[in-house]
């Protein structure tokens, strides 16, 4: 696709002084702005927009791109070290990461975070660079009735990858899908579950409702008597980014290479791309490995695959918005938004007049996924820190993050009450081993869910075989069909058991070596 | 394409230098003492918030105090517009408003009425445009208007949320050329992006919204703007006709933004800012920020909004009785 | 808190029923065959089915309905559960009141002395991370936090 030419025109773009610095800050501030529990990478995005006023345009979409490539994997660190995921995506593989940080291994799955990410930022980064403009034309052809399926498709894997029991991990996903549908009602426009209440007019938002569940009860679960307590590192240990990565490498090079495929296909979708990519990968990565058991007891396999399609899924979620105009996130329309007040307007005529600005966006892509290894690096080092602080002086800072992080979501105290209701619900899940995951998978995906089936109900006039008319749709919807047969046809199978069994992640017996208090 | 540190670092100083000047000649006046916060209905990335962006960015270099963009986001722009009529009114709660404040009253929905703020003055107005897809038989809007008067049913519409101004802007276009409302197919979308995917997917056939958003659709060669709803051709798109031009009818459903605060603000400090909203609107940097998004600038002062507001708001009243959307 | 699936299951049922009447109260609107009430009756359908399936397991369930066995812990830690949530609900009522920074380092100082820091580390660490946080948030990140009684100081 590229011409030789043209890549060493915009290679020549990239190796400016001012695009490097405008890439290296990105990154720092990323990485700051990530690690801090609570604080969004579209909230990071946003605020460097006036920044962006005062650059030149590569160097302003530099900026973007790197920040919040870090702060998008900076936001697996506290997931990893205190359970607060930062984004839908790390939600996919938070509680593997926590499990293993449990375990001891907080600089092994810190690494693994950082290193996997990185490849996979890299991989997909590269097949943008060859397929981009045709894979944006592929995405082009998604219309409602696959968004549709491919919600489906995510939601279910979620929910029979997070439970043992079908059904259990069933209620948390409708339990999150409920939830979604408080507020104004896009397709009649009359207000939905708000009790008169203006707040819950906007629906309830993901952020506090994440931080809830999965931080908020971890702290209750810590006071309770089921706690066990992390084991601190060992004193005189130095801890050793990146060690065992290679041998990782050697052992799942299959995982790394459909978990980079995954997200770099389903990132370019827009609007679903980057929430779902991480999920799928996590589920196709259970049911394909020699040791599905494992999974959810802090096990690398799925780590690997998961983070490595989130980044690559994020770069070729920039794929459909630079060459149609249609934004993805909010990330990307904030991105979108700079270019076109840098009177860069993203087309296809882009890529046919000035085609070295979309390959240097993506060398950019490229020079800040190879950031995350030096970052990773000094991220890593600061991390043990963090895990070294006593119990007694974390907790309260995790408390304090989680109301002031809800807080900011939209600046009022409704997030906090969110916030405050969702973890004491989520203790109660969790405690009777209802996943909490699907919960939040069914919030983001909800609408997405909702308006995509209400649309295609509406264009179809009611017919559900216009769900299957459509080639790609109909293979979507074979999928999903055939997942829900197979699923009821193996609970109906299997006798019903005197006691459902208790394997999930919080009820691991660990080693409790170290100090407790 | 470097990034030229001292021509940047020379207007970084211009700016400040501005900043000192200003700030010595409001130093007798009180307002602004402190930081202001701009509520932005709408999400980080939209028109509305870039617009916002760039127009906080100006007044703060006028006024010498920060000017804080806040997204609060939701409910079509209720929960954002709610928070500038609830914030206190002395000049450091303002807001951008979108002609969605005219509308919430006449949809029943509770909060915000255009009684509820103090106008401060227009900055951009942009009518909606009719778009179908590259493919489509029709070459123009009349073409188009024939094809759903033959079966309303059978062509999907799609733009916004029912009730919007894009559902209302097809609806009222059609039931001025005697198509019966109740007819139409119209395909309730998340805003315009998703029904722009829908469209170049094939599973629509009319998405209504601005020429800009669909601008760069149209230059890959996917849809075509056949024609802006509105009564005056666009300075920006000069060869789209105007549906009243083509039909011979008045229906011009004109979305702006502007600026607003709650009700009963000073007097003092909406001239203020009714002033730097006029001469920021009148920046060379502004204006080729607008221009280069495909927004247009259209400036009006304090009196002059808010009455376009009311008037928006009678009109569209009649639009949506008509649709059997009202109240 | 465990809860006996006998338990959940016939209130998940309830719950479906209950949102599948909310979702039929709501207003039908002209032109529109697949409205409001589409998801939330799917939603309540699932509920029931699940709550069908999870009665039909807790009915061999052979444990305690209700259990707050966990919560059997030394009173320091229980009182500090309590503080933590409390202390929460407190600050959310009176945050605009008090601020952040006041109440950042009330809530902290009053979590870690139950939970057994040091006094120099309760009064070093709170006001240090609380401030830092403010500073962050009001002049990095342009939130708008409360200054509160502090208004002024800060």
């Amino acid at each position: 696709m590229m011409s030789f030419e043209v890549l060493m025109q915009a290679l020549g773009n990239v190796m400016q002084l001012g695009v490097l610095t405008a890439i290296f800050l990105g990154a720092s501030y990323g990485l700051f702005v990530g690690a801090l529990p609570g604080l969004t990478a579209t909230m990071a995005t946003a605020l460097l927009v006036p920044v962006t006023f005062y650059l030149d345009p590569l160097p302003a979409v530099a900026l973007i791109v790197s920040s919040t490539a870090m702060a998008i994997t900076a936001g697996d660190i506290p997931g990893a070290l205190l359970r607060i995921p930062g984004t839908p995506a790390s939600a996919a593989y938070t509680d593997e990461a926590y499990a293993m940080t449990r375990k001891g291994k907080a600089s092994e799955v810190l690494s693994l975070g950082f290193f996997f990410s990185a490849i996979g930022g890299l991989v997909g980064a590269m097949v943008l660079l060859i397929t981009g403009p045709l894979l944006a034309r592929v995405s082009l052809n998604f219309s409602s009735f696959e968004f549709f399926w491919l919600a489906c498709l995510g939601l279910l894997t979620c929910a029979l990858v997070s439970s043992s029991t079908p059904a259990k991990g069933g209620v948390s996903l409708t339990l999150g899908l409920l939830v979604s549908t408080v507020g104004l009602d896009i397709t009649t426009g009359q207000p939905r579950f708000t009790f008169g209440s203006v707040e819950l007019f906007g629906g309830i938002s993901f952020i506090p409702v994440m931080i809830g569940m999965f931080a908020v009860s971890e702290v209750l679960r810590g006071f309770s008597g089921r706690a066990e307590v992390i084991p601190h590192p060992p004193k005189g240990e130095v801890y050793h980014p990146y060690r065992g990565m290679f041998s990782l490498v050697k052992r799942y090079p299959l995982s790394i290479l459909r978990g980079t495929s995954l997200g770099a296909a389903i990132g370019a979708l827009p609007g679903v791309g980057g929430d779902l990519a991480a999920w799928i990968a996590y589920g196709v990565s259970r049911r394909f490995s020699r040791t599905p058991e494992k999974f959810g007891t802090g096990h690398p396999e799925g780590l690997i695959e998961a983070t490595s399609s989130n980044n690559s899924g994020l770069s070729s979620a920039w794929i459909p918005a630079l060459v149609f105009g249609i934004p993805g996130d909010a990330v990307t329309a904030i991105a979108v938004g700079v270019l076109f007040m840098k009177g860069v307007a993203p087309g296809p005529r882009l890529f046919v007049e000035n085609p070295s600005m979309p390959t240097a966006i993506i060398l950019c892509f490229f020079l800040a996924n190879l950031l995350l290894f030096p970052l990773g690096y000094i991220a890593i080092k600061a991390a043990r820190h963090v895990l070294s602080v006593p119990r007694a002086v974390i907790v309260p800072m995790i408390l304090v993050c989680c109301f002031i992080g809800s807080f900011a979501v939209n600046n009022t105290m409704f997030g906090v009450w969110t916030m405050l209701i969702a973890g004491v619900i989520g203790y109660v899940m969790e405690r009777n081993q209802y996943p909490i995951a699907p919960v939040i998978l069914g919030l983001v995906l909800g609408p997405v869910l909702e308006r995509n089936f209400i649309m295609s109900m509406q264009i179809s006039h009611g017919d559900l075989l216009g769900f299957f008319e459509r080639p790609v749709s109909a293979v979507l919807g074979l999928i999903v069909c055939s997942i829900v047969i197979l699923t009821l046809v193996r609970s109906l199978m299997r006798k019903p058991k005197l006691t459902i069994p208790e394997v999930v992640a919080s009820d691991i017996s660990l080693p409790t070596k170290g100090s407790s208090k | 394409m470097t990034f030229n540190f001292a021509k940047n670092a020379g207007r970084i100083l211009g700016y400040a230098g501005a900043v000192l000047t200003l700030s010595a000649t409001t130093a007798l006046a009180d307002w602004p003492e402190k930081a202001v916060t701009l509520v932005v209905p709408w999400s980080a990335g939209g028109g509305t918030d870039a617009t916002a962006r760039a127009v906080a960015e100006g007044l703060e270099a006028r006024f010498g105090q920060p000017f804080n963009v806040v997204n609060r986001t939701g409910g079509g722009g209720l929960v954002g517009h709610t928070a500038i009529v609830q914030g206190k009114p002395d000049g450091y709660t303002l807001g951008v408003i979108t002609i969605e404040s005219a509308m919430y009253a006449l949809q029943g929905l509770p909060g915000v009425t255009p009684e509820d703020f103090t106008y401060i003055g227009r900055f951009n107005a942009d009518p909606i445009a009719v778009n179908v897809r590259a493919d489509a038989p029709y070459d123009d809007v009349q073409g188009l208007v024939e094809a759903v008067k033959s079966d309303p049913s059978a062509l999907a519409a799609s733009g916004a949320n029912r009730g919007g101004l894009s559902h209302l802007a097809w609806v009222g276009l059609l039931s001025a050329v005697d198509i019966d409302p109740a007819q139409i197919n119209w395909v309730a979308s998340d805003g315009s992006a998703p029904a722009l995917q829908q469209l170049a997917s094939g599973a629509i056939e009319v998405v209504s919204t601005s020429p800009a958003e669909a601008r760069a659709l149209v230059e890959a060669g996917e849809a075509k703007t056949l024609a802006l709803i509105s009564g005056e051709r666009s300075s920006l798109y000069p060869d789209l006709p105007t549906t009243d031009e083509s039909f011979g009818i008045e229906w011009s459903p004109l979305p702006f933004r502007g600026l607003a605060g709650p009700k009963d603000m000073p007097a003092d400090v909406t001239e203020k800012v009714s002033i730097a909203l006029k001469e920021i609107t009148e920046d060379p940097e502004f204006l080729e920020m607008m221009s280069s998004r495909g927004f247009s600038v259209a400036y009006q002062d304090a009196a002059t909004f808010s009455q376009t507001v009311h008037t928006a708001g009678s009109s569209l009243g009649v639009a949506m009785k008509a649709a059997g959307l009202g109240q | 808190m465990k809860l006996s699936d006998r338990l959940i299951g016939p209130v998940l049922i309830a719950a479906g029923a209950g949102v599948i009447y909310a979702a039929s109260r709501l207003s039908d609107v002209p032109g529109v065959r697949f409205g409001a009430d589409l998801m939330p009756t799917i939603c309540g359908v699932m509920l029931i089915l699940f709550g069908v399936v999870i009665t039909r397991a807790g009915l061999r369930d052979a444990g305690p309905t209700v259990s707050i066995a966990e919560w059997r812990v030394p009173l320091p830690q229980l009182l500090a559960a309590l503080w933590a949530i409390g202390g929460l609900v407190a600050g959310g009522l009176l945050f605009e009141a008090l601020g952040f920074v006041v109440f950042g380092v009330v809530f902290m100082a009053g979590l870690m002395l139950l939970m057994g820091a040091r006094g120099i580390v309760v009064a070093l660490t709170g006001p240090v991370f609380v401030i830092a946080l403010h500073l962050l948030f009001t002049r990095v990140m342009f939130v708008d936090l409360p200054a509160g009684i502090l208004e002024g100081v800060l």
